[in-house]
């Protein structure tokens, strides 16, 4: 279980997070939204302690507190956060990174065998081409590449806790539905829990039951169900915060 | 001394002071201060460690394709002339242990040649200290000769890199650039590396290879020893 409690989170003496809570459980799938700028990147990377954030206030994942936990550590409990717009890193391929991140955190030597015949399975199941295995991590991809090829980490690093940085931006339709399924996929086998961060309906009807947040001025100001997720669709975020806003006073 | 390529890396031990390559693929070394004259398509690759001056000659028409490895243990003058309608793509890689001045001077001496330097420096200890002065020398009446200087020196802790970019144009005629970036690691990459699970050493590691490998060939490469390297 996650469990964020009265969070604040300043980055250059900048408030962007204040009092945030937020819990989601074992297997649960929680929708973040909001306007643009209301801090919904900044809990994706809070929740990994970004070295560039100030941070207090309670973050606990299983009992562990992430805020005294380097990303690293983090990680190898099983969380897993897919950015926005994931870092390019020539030079680096995404075999080399991720048989180093599984023989490290298993502290085992990888067979490489059983290694490649696991990726170019993965990579079935999201219709990625087995090149990109060999590929530079997310270098001189498209938008909607490197969302694939993103999940090819994911499948093979089995996290429990995802976070999902506005995972369906940049994605044509085919794309998202390839996307879609194989978060539906791996959310049927392995159940984890899921914080996902968007702006749209689009990705969410992958997933039978979720909860929605909306997110202003870097506090959670309405919470709701897939009905509040279809309301902001047709009345956008204006009429919701205002209302949220009114709720709260 | 003419030496003849063949299709395959050639290794060769230079024992002249002044040589001539002719076209084809060379991995070469030499006991003393060097002057080696390209004459056609060269491709060159130099692993050195012992500080011995090179100076090459590109004679008119020639193209060289250079990969240079330098562990750094003496001060060391690199001097390229390039004639007329010549091409240099050099990849100069310096890992350097203790405190030294590196020069490398490319001369533009005639018309229509294009020339690009890629440097890539790093310190070995923690406390090394490197200057490196990279000067571009356009001589006066040339014309149609292009220059392009793309250097980095990446910082692993408290050690110092200094670089030095020198255009010095003596004619209207030309296109000069350069670039130079000295830093540490980027904090981005490294959370990402870290947010897959990556310890610091190994995300550093694989961030250091990357900044050194780009810049040589698989012949090269062996030499590195990278695992030498302390980052803590």
């Amino acid at each position: 279980m996650l469990e964020i409690k009265q969070l604040n989170v300043k980055a250059e003496s900048k408030i962007i997070l204040n009092n945030f809570n937020l819990t989601i459980n074992d297997g649960e799938v929680h929708v973040l939204m909001g306007p643009n700028g209301t801090g919904k990147s900044t809990i994706c990377k809070a929740i990994f302690n970004h070295p560039d954030y100030e941070i207090t206030g309670k973050i606990e994942y299983d009992g562990h507190d992430l805020t005294k936990m380097t990303p690293t550590a983090i990680s190898r409990l099983g969380l897993f956060l897919l950015n926005q717009n994931p870092v390019e890193i020539e030079g680096i391929t995404n075999a080399e990174l991720i048989r180093s991140a599984l023989s490290e955190k298993n502290n085992t030597h990888i067979d490489i065998f059983k290694f490649n015949k696991r990726l170019n399975e993965i990579c079935e199941i999201i219709n990625l081409p087995k090149s990109f295995v060999h590929r530079d991590i997310n270098f001189n991809m498209s938008g909607g590449e490197k969302k694939k090829n993103e999940l090819l980490s994911l499948f093979m690093l089995e996290p429990k806790f995802i976070i999902l940085d506005e995972i369906d931006s940049g994605l044509d339709v085919d794309a998202l539905k390839v996307v879609g399924a194989s978060l539906k996929k791996y959310y049927e086998t392995y159940h984890p829990a899921i914080l996902i961060v968007t702006h749209h309906q689009d990705i969410l009807k992958y997933f039978p039951k979720y909860q929605v947040s909306i997110l202003k001025d870097g506090s959670i100001i309405k919470t709701g169900n897939e009905a509040l997720a279809q309301e902001i669709e047709t009345t956008g975020f204006e009429a919701n915060v205002i209302s949220g806003s009114k709720e709260n006073e | 001394m003419l030496l003849v390529g063949l299709k395959k890396m050639n290794k060769l031990l230079l024992v002249g002071v002044k040589n001539t390559l002719a076209p084809g693929n060379y991995l070469i070394s030499y006991k003393n201060k060097t002057t080696i004259d390209i004459d056609g398509e060269v491709n060159l690759a130099h692993y050195e460690t012992t500080g011995y001056d090179l100076n090459l000659n590109l004679l008119d028409n020639a193209i060289l394709n250079l990969n240079y490895l330098y562990i750094v243990s003496h001060d060391l003058k690199l001097t390229i002339n390039l004639n007329n309608n010549t091409t240099l793509d050099a990849h100069i890689t310096l890992v350097n242990e203790g405190s030294h001045k590196i020069e490398i001077n490319l001369n533009m001496l005639g018309n229509n040649n294009k020339a690009k330097i890629t440097l890539r420096v790093i310190n070995k200890n923690n406390h090394d200290n490197i200057t490196v002065a990279v000067t571009g020398n356009i001589a006066k009446n040339t014309c149609d000769n292009e220059l392009l200087e793309d250097l980095k020196g990446l910082i692993l802790k408290e050690d110092t890199i200094k670089i030095c970019p020198n255009i010095e144009v003596d004619t209207n005629e030309v296109i000069a650039n350069h670039l130079v970036t000295i830093g540490s690691f980027n904090k981005e990459d490294l959370f990402y590396l870290k947010t897959k699970g990556l310890s610091e050493l190994t995300a550093k590691k694989l961030l250091l290879k990357r900044f050194l490998i780009n810049n040589l060939p698989e012949d090269l490469q062996k030499h590195l020893k990278l695992e030498v390297i302390k980052f803590e």
